[in-house]
């Protein structure tokens, strides 16, 4: 029965069938959650009727009902493709850039090898015989984590099986993340003919959705969609299965743990299998990876770490070496860079010391700012940034220092370049040197030093009564250019937490009541209580703002890990809405294996991260990192590039 | 301080909140069977977890004992029958709470139920004292102290060092390196609570302008980086607890001369210092207790009076935590392993390309490896290697055409095994495990499958209607993916469950068979290697070393046998 979509097996295989995914089925609540519609949303409504499967996406405040018609459905403040219920839509995502997609016309080319000591016969470029269970895997880990299509082509014989359908002949597209298999590669997925059927099998799965092929023998051109989601607090990806009478079956939610790691992507292998004549697989075959919205996939496609001084191998210098005096202002420690983009330059900041970090629960280490430019965004060419001659772009030289010499007034950490305000601008925190009471200050290119605000108890500046500390500052745009926000960590009790008040950029200080961004108020799981470091990328979207933020906080275990949130707002809000959490937070984590790109043997710890929108839809990260190898007696601190996709060109 | 009022204090900490697992899977008596199936398949709560705070109904339990001899009940003066005492430990209720009172807690979260090992597993409030053997001196006394041999003979200074003065011991780093002290050998604080004091005379005359500083902790042994520490300085007047070199606390120095510092670390994670606990602080790992500081200024900071260590206290104490595994092994190729140990031998069965297969299993390797002969028109499968009765005993499952399919025992005697002797027919060998009473040798329980893959587990010359595994097994691999022991005096069943391609197992937890804590996912693939993708088909034995697992790695490939250790209290 050609093109009939069997469902029979559907309840016990947690998959559903569905032509595309028909987002009108999905349950939407009266109003989002966050305590912000008065009670808890409804309980969870079944996908389709009689449904034992699993169900759509629950997300909480309800799910954006069609992810292109301009609306926020769902009303959390998240508009199509911005809002995480929309990650897996087809129209959220956009073919990789820089990638090459795997296309063969012939299985004997370069970069396939057989899965087991027999190999498949080939003739004119299509797979024809797989013996008694073969097949070829290609030799490049593909990196699924953003998204990605594998289209082929499978020789249908329609010769009859009677027998059992798991001993029939068949041939299959297997995604895996191992390249052996005995005989045959565990499958995260994979999509094969067998006995005059169309299966999607996945491991651990007993029932497989089934599409009757007929008996007529001919070419079946299969095609499995890979998208990022989430399900349940973990990110996935969500399998598409286009079937050749035009349906659509959607596979079970593969965890993104479950992928293995393709550089600093993840990702699976792809490979063709299948066991005797019956089934063949054409020449025809195609992988293309994409660019889908995954804020928990972190590419490296651009140059070296950044290093405060030369001299390391694959390393770029921020130039901060100094040679005189001795010792170098920041040969011990960099940390908390802030990356910014003017003019098609790119400008890197942070804090920097001539001593260890270490040292600094037994007494005070004093840090300054250095400042650094390149004149392309890349630099790869020019594996170096214009240093600031020797000198702190703020603070004494040398910022540190324990006897034989006077010790700085002033320590300065955490800084941020913001182009807001016309020319670049340095905000950071400042303390005096023997204390952890710190206020957010600001420096003109003409490095006259302002004020912005003090904590409780603090003069010379407009007053946080909130918090008993200030740092982290991080100018956002408001939609009012003389008003912009400024985020902030806020230190208060033991507790931290993310706070936004006005800015004048006249004054050259806050204004107005602040409020909490993010906090201990909200529900942060899985992170702790304590939440800190914004960082914001913001965009227009029609007449709002749209507004991500990363933070940073501690899982259990205290380790570090980047959390991200999103809010929309409107230009003259007066106080920005509460933002919602992606749902698979965190995002980045110290045991990940991106911190130790570049070193696999090492150990890394992150210290700080920063964000910028480097061009397009292209994000750049740079996340401060510890780097340790067992004998090391000292640590290497540096900033590792990263980048992300996010808004698609369609926005 | 001696050793002893150490662990009382970080008992005395530790015991007044129970931050460890929460028990999941303890139904409320009145439908036992049901209530547990429900629990430990789905995590699901029970009725019996209500606010009641009274005394609830007990009965009988149906089950059979890990250890008979282990006892304990919520309300040990109410002169119940020791099955019946054993259910207030289970029931979901604070039975010994008076009206209007605050409880004690309910089940596991009272004291007075630690005695049971189902309630220990990954708790780090009911450990046991270390010594066998010691991990490390337990006490260093540096006053007076003017060869470091003689008072520390098991420390090794590193770093700019340490000098010994007849007013304790000095730390000579400086702000360019530290100088230290690293104790005995590495401790394992994924199966170790650890509590460390230090005693010390504050810097004189630094007058908080000097790099005097002193840290007190652990480092990973792995990677050497610093993992847990209290820090000490002179500049900032007090303590800053740090993990992995992030801050977590400060506290204020108390005033006067002698300062005390006291840390304590718990398998759980949790860290407690100065009074606080600090739950889910760090993750625990081996790692290297160290004592090291700075307390050379360049300004003539040798004219100070320096920090000066008085004496250093350490203890240790071994807890039963689920997931605390040594390096795994790998072994061969092979499937469906079986391990016994007769109190000095290990032994290991297993399938290889039909054939029933055996070997000993020493230092992580095996040896005196041997093939089960063939017999005409016999297929056996799923081998158990049992020590029992004074001997060994290899059970297996056997099919005969005629026959069908039944389970047998075959003794072993000198070097061949005795012909096979029916044990049970019509149904499948799916384990064979022993408990484990602490006043004899224990008793046989046997688990089964009939052709259908329903489980029955026959004990004590009985069937066990009230002991249902399916639910438990909802989720495995295959339906024997199971592994059962006694591990201080509680079953611990082991399932191998699927995740799509990965394969980790879960550890479940009981008294009698009937009632079981669900301790969650113990056991993952190593994401590289044999078991790159996971452990499937678990076995178990206890051992004197501790509880010894094997298992098969997933990687893809052809399956290979592996094993790996825990050390727990006996």
């Amino acid at each position: 029965m050609r093109g009939l979509v069997v469902l029979a097996a559907l309840s016990l295989a947690g998959c559903s069938i569905l032509n595309e995914p028909d987002r009108s089925r999905y349950r939407v609540d009266a109003g989002p959650d966050s305590g912000r519609d008065g009670g808890p949303d409804a309980p969870d409504a079944p996908d389709v009727p009689d449904d034992v499967g699993p169900d759509a996406p629950d997300l909480g405040p309800g799910v954006e009902t069609d992810c292109t018609n301009g609306r926020d459905d769902d009303e959390d403040g998240l508009t199509d493709c911005e809002d995480f219920d929309c990650t897996t839509e087809a129209t959220c995502c956009m073919a990789a850039a820089g990638r090459t997609p795997i296309e063969e016309t012939t299985f004997m080319s370069v970069g396939w090898e057989s899965t087991t000591d027999m190999v498949p016969v080939i003739e004119e470029g299509d797979v024809i015989d797989f013996w008694t269970g073969a097949g070829f895997v290609h030799d490049e880990c593909v990196p699924f984590g953003g998204g990605g299509t594998v289209s082929a082509t499978f020789r249908y014989t329609a010769t009859p099986c009677d027998g059992e359908l798991e001993e029939c002949p068949f041939a299959r597209v297997t995604l895996s993340p191992v390249s052996e298999g005995s005989p045959f590669l565990p499958a995260e997925l994979a999509v094969e003919i067998r006995g005059g059927l169309l299966r999607v099998t996945q491991e651990g799965l007993r029932d497989a959705p089934t599409s009757e092929l007929g008996g007529e023998a001919r070419d079946v051109a299969v095609r499995i969609d890979l998208r990022p989601g989430t399900r349940d607090g973990r990110a996935v990806l969500v399998p598409f299965v286009r079937t050749p009478s035009g349906g659509t079956i959607e596979g079970a939610p593969i965890d993104q743990r479950n992928l293995t790691s393709c550089g600093t992507l993840q990702g699976l292998r792809v490979a063709v299998e299948g066991r005797g004549t019956a089934v063949g697989v054409r020449g025809s075959f195609r992988v293309e990876t994409q660019d889908c919205p995954n804020p928990s996939q972190f590419d490296r496609v651009i140059d070296d770490p950044l290093t405060a001084e030369g001299g390391f191998a694959n390393r770029t210098s921020l130039g901060w070496g100094a040679t005189e005096p001795d010792p170098d202002w920041a040969n011990a420690w960099i940390g908390a860079p802030s990356l910014a983009v003017l003019s098609g330059e790119l400008h890197v900041a942070g804090h920097a010391s001539n001593h260890d970090p270490n040292i600094e629960p037994g007494g005070w280490v004093g840090t300054a700012i250095g400042h650094s430019e390149h004149n392309a965004l890349d630099w790869a060419s020019t594996p170096s940034f214009s240093g600031p001659d020797d000198e702190p772009r703020l603070g004494e030289q040398p910022p540190s220092c324990f006897g034989g010499c006077t010790p700085p007034r002033f320590k300065f950490r955490e800084p941020h370049l913001s182009p807001l305000t016309g020319a670049l601008r340095l905000f950071a925190a400042r303390a005096e040197l023997a204390t952890d009471v710190y206020e957010i200050v600001t420096q003109s290119a003409s490095a006259e030093l302002d004020v912005v605000v003090v904590p409780r108890g603090g003069t010379g500046g407009p007053i946080e009564e909130n918090c008993e500390s200030l740092r982290d500052p991080f100018l956002a745009p408001s939609g009012d250019a003389l008003r912009p926000w400024l985020f902030y960590t806020c230190i208060d009790g033991g507790r931290s937490s993310i706070r936004a008040a006005r800015y004048l950029v006249g004054e050259r200080e806050i204004t107005g009541m602040s409020f909490e961004v993010l906090g201990a108020a909200d529900d942060l799981a899985p992170f702790g209580l304590d939440v800190y470091s914004p960082e914001l990328v913001v965009d227009m979207d029609g007449d709002d703002l749209v507004y991500r933020l990363w933070f940073l906080g501690f899982l259990p275990g205290s380790e570090l890990a980047v959390g991200l949130a999103v809010t929309r707002a409107a230009p003259d809000a007066a106080e920005l809405p509460k933002f919602t959490l992606y749902p698979a937070n965190p995002v980045l984590r110290d045991s990940d294996p991106t911190l130790t790109t570049g070193c696999s043997e090492c150990r890394a710890l992150a210290q700080g991260f920063t964000v910028a929108r480097i061009e397009g839809n292209r994000l750049r990260f740079l996340l401060a990192r510890d780097l340790r190898t067992s004998d090391a007696t000292h640590p290497r601190f540096e900033f590792l590039p990263l980048e992300q996709v996010w808004v698609p060109d369609s926005l | 301080m001696p050793r002893s009022t150490l662990f009382a204090l970080f008992f005395a900490l530790a015991c007044g909140d129970d931050g460890a697992v929460e028990p999941r899977g303890v139904d409320g008596g009145a439908d036992r069977r049901d209530a547990a199936a429900q629990d430990a398949a789905g995590g699901g709560t029970d009725g019996g977890a209500a606010a009641d705070g009274g005394p609830g109904p007990v009965t009988q339990s149906e089950g059979f004992r890990a250890d008979p001899s282990r006892v304990g009940a919520e309300d040990p003066g109410a002169g119940l029958e020791a099955d019946a005492a054993l259910l207030t430990c289970r029931d979901g209720r604070d039975n010994d709470r008076a009206d209007g009172a605050m409880g004690d807690g309910a089940d596991c979260d009272d004291p007075q139920c630690l005695a049971l090992g189902v309630c220990c597993v990954g708790r780090a409030d009911c450990c046991v004292a270390d010594l066998d053997p010691p991990t490390l001196a337990t006490e260093y006394t540096f006053t007076g102290c003017l060869e470091l041999g003689t008072c520390a003979a098991d420390a090794r200074p590193y770093g700019r060092g340490v000098e010994p003065s007849a007013d304790g011991l000095f730390l000579r780093g400086d702000e360019t390196d530290v100088g230290g002290l690293e104790f005995g050998r590495p401790v394992d604080l994924r199966s170790h609570a650890v509590a460390l004091g230090v005693t010390f005379r504050a810097p004189r005359g630094c007058e908080g302008s000097c790099l005097e500083t002193l840290s007190l902790g652990l480092r990973a042994a792995g990677d050497g980086l610093p993992l847990v520490r209290v820090d000490y300085g002179a500049m900032r007047g007090g303590f800053v607890l740090t993990v992995r070199g992030r801050q977590i606390a400060f506290v204020s120095s108390a005033p006067g001369e002698t300062q005390v510092a006291e840390l304590t670390l718990e398998p759980t994670g949790d860290l407690v210092f100065a009074g606080v606990r600090y739950p889910a602080a760090f993750v625990p790992e081996p790692a290297q207790i160290v004592l090291e500081g700075r307390g050379r200024n360049p300004d003539g900071g040798d004219a100070l009076s320096p920090i000066a260590v008085r004496n250093v206290e350490v203890a240790t104490e071994l807890c039963d935590i689920p997931s605390a595994w040594t390096d795994r092994v790998a072994l061969r190729e092979g499937t469906r392993p079986s391990v016994g140990h007769d109190g000095e031998r290990t032994r290991l069965a297993w399938m290889d390309n039909g054939a029933v297969h055996l070997a000993d299993l020493r230092e992580g390797a095996l040896g005196d490896e041997r093939t089960l002969p063939s017999e005409e028109g016999v297929r056996y499968d799923d081998p158990e290697i049992v020590f029992e009765d004074g001997g060994w005993s290899l059970y297996l499952t056997r099919r005969q055409e005629e026959l069908g399919v039944e389970v047998v025992r075959r003794r072993e005697t000198g070097d061949t095994f005795e012909l096979p002797e029916v044990v049970r027919t019509g149904v499948r060998l799916v384990r064979v495990s022993r408990s484990r009473p602490s006043d004899g040798p224990g008793e046989r329980v046997l688990l089964t499958a009939n052709e259908d893959g329903d489980l029955e587990v026959f004990a004590g010359g009985r069937t066990l209607d009230a002991v249902d595994l399916a639910p438990l097994l909802a989720r495995a691999t295959s339906p024997d993916a199971c592994a059962l022991a006694v591990v201080n005096g509680a079953w611990h069943l082991h399932v191998a469950e699927r995740a799509g391609t990965r394969v980790s197992l879960r550890l479940f937890v009981s008294d009698e068979l009937v009632h079981w804590r669900d301790l969650g996912e113990v056991l993952t693939g190593d994401g590289q290697g044999f078991d790159a993708l996971g452990t499937d088909l678990p076995a178990s034995v206890w051992t004197p070393e501790g509880l010894r697992l094997v298992y098969v790695g997933v990687d893809g490939g052809s399956p290979v046998l592996g094993t790996l250790l825990r050390a727990a209290p006996p």
